[in-house]
């Protein structure tokens, strides 16, 4: 995945509904790892982004709708943690075990299903950071200003979480 | 320079990141976003403007108990945590305002009304481009919504004393030398100007800490807090609290 560093244009609401849906869809996927919560989340998002959009400047787009959608992310876990619930997997019997018999073909189609229940394995704290530098390619200090925290705790925190990745990864 | 050119990563990192660099999109379930288009979401309608008016009468009849009024009071905070969380959403989406609000519900000590706030906007006394965007008020207690494109906040005010030995023991702190509670998990703060218990949900300790320090005027953290609580209030043409 790969993002649109940059827009001189303020699309209108619609437009940004149904150009950029894909881009934010992915995000709250790759973020909740389930279509149910990520639907929910591109909800909210999409209000937050009608109320914002008067106050837009021009710049970083999909830097700005990432945004959005790590924040509304965010407070949807600080709810959650007020109200624990369980979350529901897609489709938790597709986790691919390491074994001989696994061929590599399946394995490589299936990989993405695999590193996405991986990413779901680390806290939202480093998770977020994890997938706004690996998966989307923002620098450290994009995601410093998305998540209002210094570079050094982004720094940390990415370099935790893929270490997470590695061991799960190498089990 | 870039800061990312000084960073090195190992080469285990660099695999794990070109792994995570190959996720490819995901495309949106059929429907769903004409759906955001046309529908008003489920999680945001009148459900959540139900329960934010449960939670207001919830409040109101609280405030009827007689627990505040007096020289002491103690925010309900778990209550008003679940305020902000029901009204916050709501709040800041204008054409909700604009289909619902402008009526009174219940009556006497429990009025609380609820009124539209206009479109102007305090942006500077909030950081990350904040917007007042309505405000719940009663004969005891006013809330204040804020809200940003990603966030809101809401500002509680009560007159009288906050009595923080009756507030859990493990939320107390200090802000500035100043006697405060706050609990990271709701980001909740609770602090007290001159003659006012101000509850702040959705910032955090630090967050108000730096809000009010900005306040270039002398005085103590409760004098500057006042000071601001007052510049949020006074556009609503409640008394000045500070």
């Amino acid at each position: 995945m790969s993002t649109d560093q940059s827009s001189d244009l303020v699309p209108s609401w619609d437009d940004v509904a149904h150009t950029h849906s894909r881009f934010i869809y992915s995000v709250a996927y790759r973020l909740c790892g389930n279509h149910h919560d990520a639907q929910d989340l591109v909800q909210e998002v999409l209000l937050r982004v009608r109320r914002g959009l008067a106050n837009y400047q021009p710049g970083n787009f999909e830097g700005w709708l990432s945004r959005i959608t790590t924040n509304a992310f965010l407070d949807r876990v600080r709810k959650q943690k007020r109200r624990p619930t369980q979350p529901l997997p897609d489709e938790p019997d597709r986790y691919i075990e390491g074994s001989p018999g696994v061929s590599a073909e399946i394995a490589q189609r299936d990989l993405p299903d695999h590193l996405q229940e991986l990413l779901m394995t680390l806290v939202p704290e480093y998770r977020v950071p994890v997938v706004l530098k690996d998966v989307l390619g923002f620098s450290y200090e994009e995601i410093a200003d998305h998540l209002d925290i210094p570079i050094g705790t982004v720094r940390s925190r990415i370099h935790r979480g893929r270490s997470r990745l590695r061991d799960k990864l190498s089990v | 320079m870039n800061v990312d050119e000084n960073l090195t990563e190992e080469a285990w990192e660099a695999d794990v990141a070109s792994l995570l660099g190959g996720l490819p999109f995901v495309d949106p379930p059929p429907g769903l976003i004409d759906d955001v288009l046309t529908h008003r979401p489920l999680h945001s309608g009148r459900v959540v403007l139900g329960l934010g008016l449960a939670a207001v009468f919830a409040i109101g009849a609280w405030l009827g108990t007689g627990n505040i009024g007096g020289d002491f009071v103690v925010p309900p905070v778990a209550d008003l945590v679940a305020q902000h969380d029901v009204t916050a959403d709501e709040a800041s989406d204008v054409e909700v305002l604009n289909s619902n609000l402008g009526f009174t519900v219940g009556s006497g000590d429990s009025a609380v009304e609820i009124e539209q706030v206009p479109g102007s906007s305090d942006a500077a006394s909030l950081p990350d481009g904040f917007e007042r965007r309505a405000t719940f008020a009663g004969s005891e207690l006013e809330q204040q919504i804020y809200a940003s494109s990603s966030s809101a906040v809401s500002i509680f005010i009560q007159p009288g004393a906050v009595d923080f030995d009756d507030l859990p023991a493990e939320g107390r702190t200090t802000i500035e030398g100043v006697a405060a509670w706050s609990d990271p998990v709701t980001m909740t703060v609770v602090v007290q100007t001159t003659d006012s218990a101000v509850t702040i949900v959705g910032l955090s300790e630090s967050e108000v800490s730096t809000v009010v320090a900005s306040i270039e005027a002398p005085g103590t953290f409760a004098d500057r807090l006042g000071r601001r609580v007052g510049e949020w209030t006074a556009q609503l043409g409640f008394a000045d609290p500070s």
